[in-house]
């Protein structure tokens, strides 16, 4: 039950995912440069490879929307420079987020062991409980492959993320990707929910319209 | 998305169906192709009445094509001699630079009849010789030391790629990791730099220029490195520069305060210019300045790309180039004097944006932009807020903050 309004028409019946969302996040996107992060986001947008993509400067910013389980979603995407001078720039986004995207490149051993350093980055600077999506992208480089499968799931298992090998190229796993973010952003959400109710006099909650 | 597309279209030159319009009108190319028919043998025959008002109408649609005839002609005769008239105003302006202005530098760089020829941008032949003379050489760097600085480059990437012995070099007190992953990501982000032009990418003409340029940038100065955005400045360099030219420009260019401060990400700096950036915003455009404060749209969302890379990522290459040349001109405060001119000219689209659409639409400009109404609105941006100028505010700016 996924549609997405970049790739044609919702079907009949379905929610049209370009009206009024239900749900809102911010989604940043980490990871190190040339992985592969706008080329993911070209991808679930336009639904085809840009090899001609230049390399991202600060940060870019798109929106999407999404029909999952019949419910509307948009996100909003923040695609960050990977370079670490740029660092302490994407640092002050984390703190938005609802979501996390870190990405690595399967062919590169550097970028992997980068992972940890993000996943430091995102415990100091994003709220408590961030929703984390693990990507491993290029799995249609397989014969360069330097980072076995396991390896990610490890890691994935090890700090409690969801885990993705996806390829912006082929399109293998990016919008499924994206669905299961949305489904445990969705569910974080509930809880946050449940928990305001809960307590007597609920803290002001999160609003998403603008920050 | 919206929004872009509407305004993308608004600003595309024809759409189809203005096409077919334009061809009807233009159909009676020749008078002959009004040809009175005789009527057909088997009808019967007119009245002469209205055989007469028929060969009357006949009459009135033969002048009316000759005249709109008349007209197209005289309006093609008119754009011809307008652009006749503009390549003489290029032909001449490369004159007046070549005999006149830079012969006498000097004296004449900042007389008002050159301030006002350089507004109108700068003749491409003419272009390199021109920012190079602007942006000087304080650094004093000679073709020698970027032969130097390029030898020294060229080492290091043969030791990397033999995977040799530590160089030495004076840039002790960088990890070696730093190092291998800044030259690594100069050749990674040298396809990644205008590749719509294919020029850039491996086995094109100018890749192992670019690639020299940025290796031996960060030999000469190894505190600051390979910086991301870099790669747009130097392509932009190479485009209207010799080699080793391009080199001292990009040197010295990075060299500037605002440069420096950005490059090095120095973040109290940063903050500094876009709060000055901020003061002549709200002078010059109150209603949209609100707005964004409404939508919590801070200026490094856009700003940043378009400092780091000096527009030339964002806006059409040709725009990028004319607002470089009064950027040489005029310094730093220029940039943000564009910034606000492009904010100026969408302004009425951008008020009915919210945050993640105007961060979109900012980062991702119409590739249609209009050059003269783009200038006009830079022009109509004043920079001057309350008898302060900018680097007046920025002063201000920074020892408040100290």
């Amino acid at each position: 039950a996924v549609t997405a309004d970049g790739a044609g028409a919702a079907p009949r019946g379905s929610p049209d995912a370009s009206l009024d969302p239900d749900h809102l996040y911010n989604v940043l996107f980490v990871g190190d440069s040339h992985v592969g992060k706008t080329s993911f986001l070209y991808r679930l947008q336009a639904d085809t490879f840009n090899p001609h993509l230049t390399a991202t400067v600060g940060l870019d910013y798109q929106v999407k929307h999404l029909v999952v389980d019949n419910r509307r979603f948009a996100l909003r995407l923040w695609d960050s420079a990977g370079q670490e001078r740029y660092r302490s720039i994407t640092k002050q986004f984390f703190r938005k987020a609802d979501g996390v995207v870190l990405m690595y490149d399967i062919t590169s051993e550097y970028s992997f062991s980068d992972v940890r350093y993000w996943l430091s980055c995102i415990q100091e600077g994003a709220e408590e409980g961030v929703t984390i999506l693990l990507l491993g992208n290029k799995t249609d480089c397989a014969a360069e492959r330097q980072v076995p499968t396991e390896e990610g799931e490890r890691l994935a298992k090890e700090h409690q993320l969801i885990f993705f090998e996806c390829s912006a190229a082929s399109g293998h796993n990016v919008s499924e990707s994206m669905v299961s973010l949305i489904r445990l952003l969705q569910v974080h959400e509930d809880e946050l929910k449940k928990k305001a109710e809960e307590i007597p006099k609920p803290p002001q909650k999160k609003k998403g319209c603008c920050w | 998305q919206e929004y872009e597309e509407k305004t993308g279209r608004a600003h595309r030159p024809l759409s189809p169906k203005q096409n077919v319009r334009k061809n009807l009108d233009f159909e009676p190319l020749s008078t002959t192709a009004l040809i009175l028919e005789d009527r057909p043998a088997n009808l019967p025959a007119k009245p002469a009445e209205e055989a007469q008002k028929h060969r009357q109408q006949y009459e009135e649609m033969v002048v009316q094509a000759k005249k709109r005839e008349l007209k197209e002609a005289q309006k093609r005769k008119k754009q011809l001699e307008e652009r006749c008239k503009l390549e003489d105003s290029i032909g001449n302006a490369v004159l007046t630079w070549n005999n006149e202005i830079l012969p006498n530098w000097e004296t004449m760089c900042c007389s008002r009849k050159v301030r006002d020829l350089w507004w109108q941008g700068i003749p491409p032949s003419v272009r390199g010789k021109v920012w190079s003379l602007a942006i000087g050489n304080e650094l004093n760097i000679t073709h020698e030391l970027y032969d130097i600085c390029l030898a020294r480059a060229k080492e290091k990437w043969r030791s990397l790629s033999t995977g040799g012995a530590e160089v030495e070099c004076e840039d002790a007190g960088f990890s070696a990791a730093d190092r291998e992953a800044s030259l690594e990501l100069i050749k990674l982000d040298i396809s990644r730099t205008f590749p719509s032009l294919c020029i850039f990418q491996q086995g094109g003409p100018y890749h192992d220029t670019l690639h020299s340029i940025l290796g031996a940038y960060t030999c000469y100065r190894p505190d600051v490195g390979y910086v991301q955005g870099m790669s747009f400045i130097a392509a932009v360099l190479i485009l209207n520069l010799d080699t080793a030219d391009a080199f001292i420009a990009f040197s010295n260019l990075l060299n500037k305060p605002c440069q420096m401060a950005f490059f090095r990400v120095d973040h109290g700096l940063m903050l500094t210019y876009f709060a000055a950036f901020e003061v002549f915003f709200e002078e010059n455009l109150p209603k949209l300045f609100a707005h964004f404060k409404k939508n919590n749209l801070t200026p490094d969302i856009y700003l940043i790309d378009w400092i780091f890379t000096l527009y030339s990522k964002s806006l059409p290459l040709d725009l990028a180039c004319r607002v470089w040349d009064v950027f040489c001109r005029d310094g730093e405060e220029f940039l943000f004097r564009t910034a606000l001119g492009i904010l100026r000219l969408f302004e009425d689209i951008l008020t009915k944006m919210d945050f993640i659409h105007i961060a979109q639409f900012l980062t991702k400009l119409p590739e249609d932009l209009p050059s003269e109404e783009f200038f006009t609105s830079i022009a109509a941006i004043q920079m001057q807020s309350r008898n302060k100028k900018w680097a007046q505010v920025k002063r201000m700016l920074i020892f408040g903050n100290r």
